[in-house]
């Protein structure tokens, strides 16, 4: 039995899951075995093996759509694990800046705008979200154990980094 | 009907098309298009990520199958799965009846 419709289009969703980084053998493995059903079911129908494949293919949906659909869990996925590494690193700058042997401000200032920088590099959607999870927690201490509000800097600065990493990763997606 | 209607309840329709009994992601949509008597006819697979998903929150189990040199992964619901359907299967009879109480007036 020729496949060759079913077989281009999941070569050609295999590129586009390689492309957002979600691509895994075992999804097209089932993407396939699910088109050869739905083929056959439409062959029991009476369509003829090129209209059963084409049928199949237009209710699994176009590759733009299906991609998008795996590429958006895998997205969501990444971003509770990056969100869960912020919020460590941001306690332990903090925990780390709050000692008294530790007086490099600018070590640490350094370090958030490189991490949030990273951060929103790597996930550009929610540059906020990265700023609030790593660069709060610094004036949040402070504030609570010398009621100063000096270090809000430091959330300036976390906003600075996750936006600007959010511009390089639009620039480099625009080129 | 709109995909993007169905998009916060499918996980619902997921676990109550699993409910009777373990089925493989084709058989899972034909058994949706079915009850639903056509009406849900969402993208095949945008259900894929949709029952990895599950699967990695414990809903669901998978196991793959070899039949007629066909692979197939088969899902089924675990303990936890039946829990989430019961659960939400109240909470939608709580909405919908709020709907109709609303709109349907």
């Amino acid at each position: 039995m020729d496949h060759d419709q079913l077989e281009a289009y999941l070569a050609e969703l295999a590129r586009a899951l390689r492309a957002s980084g979600a691509d895994e053998p075992a999804v097209l493995t089932e993407l396939r075995g699910h088109l050869l059903d739905a083929t056959e079911q439409a062959e029991r129908r009476g369509l003829t093996q090129s209209a059963a494949q084409q049928e199949a293919l237009a209710r699994m949906g176009s590759v733009e759509v299906v991609a998008a659909a795996f590429s958006a869990d895998r997205r969501r996925m990444m971003t509770r694990w990056l969100l869960g590494i912020a919020i460590v690193c941001g306690l332990l700058l903090s925990y780390v800046d709050s000692r008294p042997t530790w007086d490099d401000t600018g070590i640490t200032a350094g370090v958030v705008l490189l991490l949030c920088g990273l951060l929103g590099l790597l996930a550009p959607r929610r540059p906020w979200m990265w700023a609030l999870a790593v660069g709060s927690w610094i004036p949040l201490l402070e504030i609570v154990s010398t009621h100063t509000y000096t270090s809000l800097l430091a959330l300036l600065i976390a906003f600075v980094g996750a936006y600007a990493g959010m511009g390089v990763r639009r620039l480099a997606q625009r080129a | 009907m709109n995909a993007e209607a169905l998009k916060g309840h499918l996980e619902l329709l997921l676990l109550a098309a699993l409910q009777h009994q373990a089925a493989h992601g084709y058989a899972v949509v034909e058994t949706l298009r079915a009850r639903s008597g056509g009406v849900f006819d969402l993208p095949e697979g945008t259900i894929y990520p949709a029952l990895h998903r599950m699967e990695r929150a414990g809903l669901l189990s998978s196991a793959w199958s070899d039949a007629s040199g066909r692979r197939r992964r088969i899902y089924q619901l675990t303990p936890r799965g039946q829990q989430a359907l019961a659960q939400r299967q109240r909470e939608w009879r709580q909405f919908a009846s709020a709907i109709d109480a609303v709109a349907g007036a």
